[in-house]
């Protein structure tokens, strides 16, 4: 280990920092969530705006549009209780990236499409250059929580104390 | 950190099965059976979605009538795509701007004429979403002409 690794893990075990990577860790968790949900409430619609990204062979349309929010409901919601959140915080970066490429994509292009972020209706939320400046900000932070969490105020962590501390007392 | 990463890899693996076996189920559960697993996607079907119960004027039919005469163009685009080019005699009325210009409407459907309201192409929405918006605000009979743009242009039909 060189000096700049050492004292970049010292800076990441800090209490600033790991308190940050909690609230932003509970964030994202919920956001997750609660975008899961609308896409739930709304499949043929969110169907269409998968669709309407012209990114995936129309066969993957579906199939995407069946799986994809549920994915973000058990990331989203790993993230907020704190259960296997390497796993949630690499579904979610990995999502957040894929997402910010799609945006950039067809910004480029200049399509005049719905986001269907947190919402399926067409009519809601059209693609902005905000939109990737904020996904990619959102990558980012998914990326320091991938990277930095130490499972500090987690039910993970949680669960683990109590078993040792119930085979001690055994 | 390398083994974060890796057990990281297996909670996501467990995840994404899991929510395809839940997406999967909840789809099949819902009343009428959910969204086909494998969906038919193509700008016709797309269409369709767009439409829903609007009324549809196809190409031949929008371009007999603007030859008698009797058709009104409205481009639902962007300003700038207006600009660019659009159906000779079309005005424009973006989306987001229907509520300004209902007198304008109103204006236009005591011609008598017929009023056709067109986006891009097959894929995009915004004509369909112009004339949905004109019956929340109590204006029914403005028809939507689904191929839009690129297909008057592909027909060599008038445009400036």
């Amino acid at each position: 280990m060189n000096e700049n690794g050492h004292a970049l893990r010292e800076l990441v075990r800090t209490k600033a920092v790991q308190t940050l990577v909690v609230i932003v860790r509970i964030a994202l968790g919920a956001m997750f969530f609660y975008a899961g949900i609308t896409k739930i409430a709304e499949p043929a619609g969110f169907a269409l705006a998968v669709y309407n990204y012209h990114i995936l062979p129309a066969p993957l349309v579906n199939v995407t549009a069946i799986i994809l929010p549920w994915v973000e409901v058990i990331a989203g919601a790993c993230l907020m209780l704190g259960l296997w959140i390497p796993g949630g915080a690499l579904i979610v970066s990995g999502l957040l990236i894929v997402f910010t490429l799609a945006l950039g994509f067809n910004l480029a292009r200049g399509l005049d499409i719905a986001c269907g972020c947190f919402s399926s209706s067409p009519a809601a939320e059209k693609i902005t250059w905000w939109y990737l400046v904020r996904d990619s900000l959102l990558s980012i932070s998914a990326l320091l929580v991938l990277l930095g969490d130490q499972g500090r105020f987690s039910l993970g962590n949680y669960l683990v104390f109590r078993r040792k501390e119930k085979s001690e007392e055994e | 950190m390398i083994q974060r990463i890796r057990k990281g890899v297996i909670h996501a693996f467990w995840m994404v099965a899991a929510a395809a076996v839940i997406g999967a189920a909840v789809n099949l559960a819902r009343p009428g059976g959910g969204i086909p697993f494998v969906g038919e996607w193509s700008p016709k079907t797309v269409t369709k979605i767009h439409a829903g119960d609007l009324e549809v004027i196809d190409l031949d039919e929008a371009f007999r009538l603007f030859e008698d005469g009797q058709a009104l163009f409205i481009d639902a685009r962007e300003s700038g795509d207006y600009k660019n080019g659009h159906i000779t005699g079309a005005v424009n009325i973006p989306v987001d701007k229907a509520e300004e210009h209902l007198e304008q409407i109103r204006a236009m459907l005591k011609t008598g004429k017929t009023l056709i309201a067109y986006c891009y192409d097959m894929d995009c929405p915004l004509g369909a979403d112009l004339v949905k918006d004109f019956r929340r605000k109590g204006i029914k009979p403005v028809k939507v002409m689904p191929e839009g743009w690129v297909g008057w242009m592909d027909r060599g039909y008038p445009y400036e």
